[in-house]
Formats: structure tokens, sequence, C-alpha cells
């Protein structure tokens, strides 16, 4: 599970002086659950979820992530999440399993144990033919594929996904809705980032509307529609940014 | 801090910069074969360049020849020389010396001969002018030549006058001079290869550990693996100490490679330091001299390896990390240079300069001359500048600012 309660992130900025990048936010994604943080460049998506996966500390507020604070307990926080972006690069020079035993052997798994894994995985993705080829003689789609099976290597019960589909062609971001898909049938806790409407609208269960660093709405799909009176998701999400944004909301 | 987290890392790390090409150019093929080229190959050159010129005929003109027959006559059968008997004038004289159509000449005083076999002289010493151009090498050889068949001339003429007077050589020559070289030719090898090898192996560390600082921080940002790795359960601690000892191994293998590449130059082939492999300078290896090199270099190889990851990893892209580490490279030539200055010697305030300290103690190593002291005041204020600089780099390594900057 993931509980955020009033999480802030400033930075400053030469031009700008002090950005609120992420300003008072706050929302929970159960097990089994696909929360999407949709929201328009710059509006502190991926501010939010690198707080959750403790590369960032919070400046205040609180984040529970898979029962241990991202402020306090970091080590244990990154033990038991998978992350992935769209711009997630993989080392070039080395190959699909030797990055997989890499990380695998950094989340502490037992060599026979990380082996067998990284074969199920290679079985699961369809990776057979190319896991032992170095990256950078791959194609995009199957290192995307490489970099889904290192964010499961340690199988976590939550996975932080950065606009994952950035970047990819059709086929390839498939691959990535299907893997996220399969995830949430596994119980997985997922937060999701996107600016695409139409993977929102297919995968989330639970939608945060974010700009300006700030939640301007939530709810499911159905609560949304209903509160903005709009039958699509491009039209909530517009006439929601063009309203206030929620007060700090209690969870 | 989890060891095993560091070594995991730096067993990657290490695997990922074996497989780039840069590393293994810099790490191994330059000091393989760049030290064996300059000492064999530029030395050997320098040293046949050399021989030709001390076998070459080289041409001397002997303006007043007419003068000084017998004088002629004994530098004629000089080899090596070349004798151009007569010019017009001085003025010519000069004008050959300066296209290098000559390489010397004498100008001999009118009636030189014959003034000076006279049997009673009015005179003082006469004056045989020898021009010469000392910015040529060849030039100055064969002024050595013509000198020296002067001088073997003067001494007949001076035999001669000494039988004449019936007199006994000590009467102009009270005392010699006899000179002996106490310098061992180990400790002659030495001196020449303390000279260059504190240098060598200094630049060698840096330009080896340079790729590996700047692939596994400002590379690593910019193909996006950066993050997948600060989101993995290893602490920031133990991702730069991981990199830090990747880099660090990059360097102490260049000294390393550096330093046995030099010897084996030394040992078997034509030297930078001319008379080849069988002269005067016999090097042989000093297990002492090795051994306090490889502890030296090792505070170094840290120092180079923190500094360079603390500075690269403020770069968004490997280019910009190249410019960035550009002006520390410029900064430790110049304390490097230090074992080639002459005259210079460590003492215990030296002892606490980075660089410089290691520089001269390599120095005085190769001479036979070991201060435990300065050697532990320099090992020790070598560590400490180490360790300072390791804390910098995890220090940046934990700016946020300075992580994710892309």
């Amino acid at each position: 599970m993931i509980q955020v309660q009033d999480l802030c992130k400033s930075y400053h900025d030469k031009k700008r002086g002090t950005v609120n990048a992420v300003d008072r936010i706050s929302f929970v994604c159960q097990p089994g659950e696909i929360y999407g943080l949709l929201g328009p460049n710059g509006a502190g998506k991926t501010t939010t979820l690198r707080l959750l996966s403790t590369v960032l500390t919070p400046d205040s507020g609180m984040a529970i992530v898979a029962g241990h604070d991202v402020a306090r307990q970091p080590s244990l926080v990154r033990a038991n999440i998978g992350f992935l972006s769209g711009d997630t690069g993989l080392y070039r020079r080395l190959t699909g399993r030797e990055i997989l035993r890499y990380f695998g052997s950094l989340y502490g798994i037992e060599k026979g144990l990380l082996n067998r894994r990284v074969q199920e995985l290679s079985n699961i993705l369809s990776m057979e033919d190319f896991i032992d080829a170095r990256t950078d003689k791959l194609s995009t789609g199957q290192k995307q594929r490489i970099s889904i099976a290192r964010t499961v290597v340690h199988d976590p019960p939550v996975l932080i996904l950065d606009e994952p589909t950035a970047g990819l062609d059709i086929i390839a971001s498939r691959a990535i809705m299907e893997f996220i898909l399969q995830a949430r049938s596994t119980g997985k806790t997922i937060i999701f980032s996107t600016h695409v409407m139409s993977e929102a609208e297919r995968l989330c269960d639970q939608i945060g509307i974010i700009h300006q660093g700030r939640m301007w709405a939530h709810g499911t799909q159905a609560d949304l529609r209903r509160l903005y009176q709009c039958d699509d998701l491009e039209s909530v999400f517009v006439r929601a940014v063009n309203l206030e944004p929620l007060p700090s909301l209690r969870v | 801090m989890k060891f095993v987290n560091v070594w995991i890392i730096f067993r990657k790390e290490f695997l990922d910069i074996l497989r780039d090409r840069r590393t293994i150019v810099s790490m191994i093929l330059l000091p393989v074969l760049f030290i064996p080229l300059l000492t064999v190959g530029i030395g050997g050159l320098f040293s046949s360049q050399m021989d030709k010129m001390k076998e070459r005929n080289s041409p001397v003109v002997m303006l007043g020849s007419k003068w000084a027959p017998e004088l002629l006559a004994s530098l004629q059968k000089t080899p090596g020389l070349q004798i151009i008997p007569e010019v017009p004038d001085t003025a010519t004289v000069l004008a050959m010396l300066h296209d290098q159509t000559i390489r010397a000449a004498v100008i001999v005083p009118e009636k030189f001969e014959e003034i000076i076999q006279a049997p009673i002289r009015m005179v003082d010493s006469l004056k045989i002018r020898l021009l010469y151009d000392d910015a040529s090498v060849e030039s100055g050889l064969v002024m050595g030549k013509v000198r020296d068949a002067l001088n073997e001339y003067q001494k007949v003429i001076v035999e001669h006058e000494l039988q004449r007077r019936q007199l006994h050589r000590s009467v102009i020559e009270p005392f010699q001079v006899v000179k002996e070289n106490r310098a061992s030719p180990q400790k002659m090898a030495g001196a020449a290869l303390g000279m260059f090898l504190p240098y060598l192996i200094i630049l060698m560390i840096m330009a080896s550990s340079q790729y590996p600082a700047i692939d596994l921080t400002a590379g690593e940002k910019e193909r996006g693996t950066m993050e997948t790795l600060l989101v993995s359960p290893a602490s920031r601690l133990e991702i730069v100490l991981g990199k830090f000892l990747t880099t660090m191994l990059a360097g102490l293998i260049s000294g390393c490679l550096s330093m046995a590449s030099m010897l084996v130059s030394m040992t078997t082939g034509v030297s930078m330091f001319g008379n080849g492999g069988g002269g005067e300078m016999m090097f042989q290896m000093n297990p002492l001299a090795l051994g306090l090199v490889a502890l030296l270099i090792l505070p170094v190889a840290a120092l180079f390896a923190s500094a360079l990851i603390a500075i690269a990893v403020n770069a968004r892209s490997y280019k910009e990390a190249q410019s960035y580490v550009y002006p520390l490279m410029l900064l430790i030539i110049v304390p490097a240079l230090t074992s080639m200055v002459p005259g210079l010697e460590i003492d215990a305030r030296m002892a606490f300069i980075p660089v410089v300290n290691v520089s001269l103690i390599i120095r005085n190593a190769f001479m036979g001359q070991y201060d435990p002291l300065l050697i532990a005041l320099t090992f020790m204020s070598s560590l400490i500048y180490a360790a300072f600089a390791i804390f910098v780099a995890v220090r940046v390594f934990q700016k946020e600012s300075v992580l994710l900057k892309t």
C-alpha cells in the first residue's frame, strides 16, 4: 500500500526562485489497485514519484510505502519497490542477464534463487533470444522488456512507474500496459504517472489530477466524470485544472 | 553500510569498464605501448642520431691556414673533420656558419707558427678563435673534436719546448686532477629513472582514472541508468564507494603497468639516457624501491579517483565532464614534474604537499635514498588527502540537485 499525506518538496531555481514542485499532496493506493497521476509536463508527477522511491527526501509531510516511511526507512522502502520510467537506460556493455543478476544481487537475492528468477522472467517476457546479448545491440522493445524484468526481479509488492511508455512505439507501449495489468492481477500496489489520457482511462482504478505541484482532483474515473459532468477523462482534466485545486485532503 | 553491496557494485562497474575500449586504451595500451615508445623509441632514435653525427665528416673552415701548415695537417688527420683550408674572409665564415654549410671555424692569427716556434717569444699567448653554433648539437660535437685536436697540438709544442729547455713537465703542471665517479651504475640508472618515472606514473594514473570516473558518474546520468541504481537498496555511500574503488583500481593498474613497462624498456632496450642497454648505466630492479612505489601510488590513485568522481558527477553528460576534468589534469602536471627539478629535495614540510611529496619520494627511492620519517609523513599525509577527497565525493553524491541534474 502507498499512503501519502501533505507531501511537500520545493527546490531553488536561479530564474524562478523557490519552486514548490510538490505542494501538500495526499492520496492512498491500495494493493491490487492502479493509481494514475495525471498531469501535464512539469506538473510535479516525477518529483512525487521520486519522493516515493526515496531518490528525493520530502521537505515535509509523510509517505508510507509498503509499510515503511520514505524519510526514515529509505532502504527498506527501496527494497520493496520496483521503479521504471520512460527514460530508464540499461548498461550498454552488459547483457540482459548480467543486468538482472546485478540488480537481483543488490536486492540480496540468493544466487540459486536469482538464477531461477531470471530464467522465469526470461520465459514470461520471451527474452530467450536476446537475454545474453549486450543491450546496445537490442531494439527498443527488447530493451524495454529487460527494463520490465529488472523492475520486478525481486518481486516487489509496490511498483512505481514514471511515464513508462514515454518515447515507445505502439507495440512496446502495449507490452508495458499488459505488464501493468498483469501486475495488478497479482495484487501489487501500482502508482503510474502519465499525460496520455487513453492510457489512464484503460488502466487506472483511481486517478489524481496534478498540476503546478498540487492535487486538483482525485477519485475513481466514474467519480470524476460525475463530479465534473464530463464523459471523457480529457474533458475532466481540462475542467479540473481550470477550477480551484482541492484543499489538502485528509486520508 | 553493507560491504557486500560495495563489492557487488565494484564488480559490475569493473566488468563494465573492462568492456569499454576507451578504458582499455588508457589503462593498458597507453602504459604498455607509450612508455616503450618514449624510452626505447625516442631514446633509440636519439642515440642513433648522436652516433650518426659523431661518425659524420663535418665541414670546418680554417681561416689563416697558410700561417699554420702543421696545425692544418694535424686537423686534417683528425677523424670526423673535413677541413676547408681557405675562405675569403671572416664575414664569409660567419655566413657559412649561420646557414650551416660549415659546423665550426678555426681562425688562426697572422704568422701563427712562426711566432710560436720562435726560440724567444716576446708576445703574450696567441689566440686562436674557435667559432661554433651552440644551438646546434652537431656544431657542439664538432667544436669538441676541434678543441681536443688543438689541445693535442698545443701539448706537442709545449713538450718540445720543455725538452729544449731541459725542464720537467711538473714545472708547468705541478699537479693533475683525476676524476673518479663513485656513483654506482645502479645509482646513475636510478637517478635517470627517478627523474622520469614519478612523473610518468602519476600522469598515467590520472589519465586512466579519468575515463572510468566520468563514465561511471556523468556517463551513467547521461544514459539514464543512475536513477535505477539510486532506487536499488544500495545506499549512496555504497554506490560511491563501489565507483571509487573501480576508478582507483583502473589508476593502480595503469600505474603498475607504467612502472613495469618502463623497467622492461630500461633493462632490455636502448634507453633515452643514451649508452644503450649495456652502457655505463646498468639498471637493476631494486625490490625495496618497487615496493615503496607500489605503496605510495595507492593513496595517489585514491586521491585522483575521488577528486575525479566528485568533479565528474556534477556534469550532465560525458562531454561536459571531460571539460570539467581537463583543468585537473593540467593541475596535476605541475606537482608531478617536480621530480625533474634538479636540486629540489623533500623535507618535512614538503612531505605535506600532495603529489609533490610522492613524486620526490619515488625519485629518492630510485636513487637508493630512503628516509623513513619522510616516507611515513608522505604516506600519512597522502592518505589524509585521499580520505578527505573521498569524503567530499560522498557528500557531492548525496546532493539531490547534482544526482538528478540531466
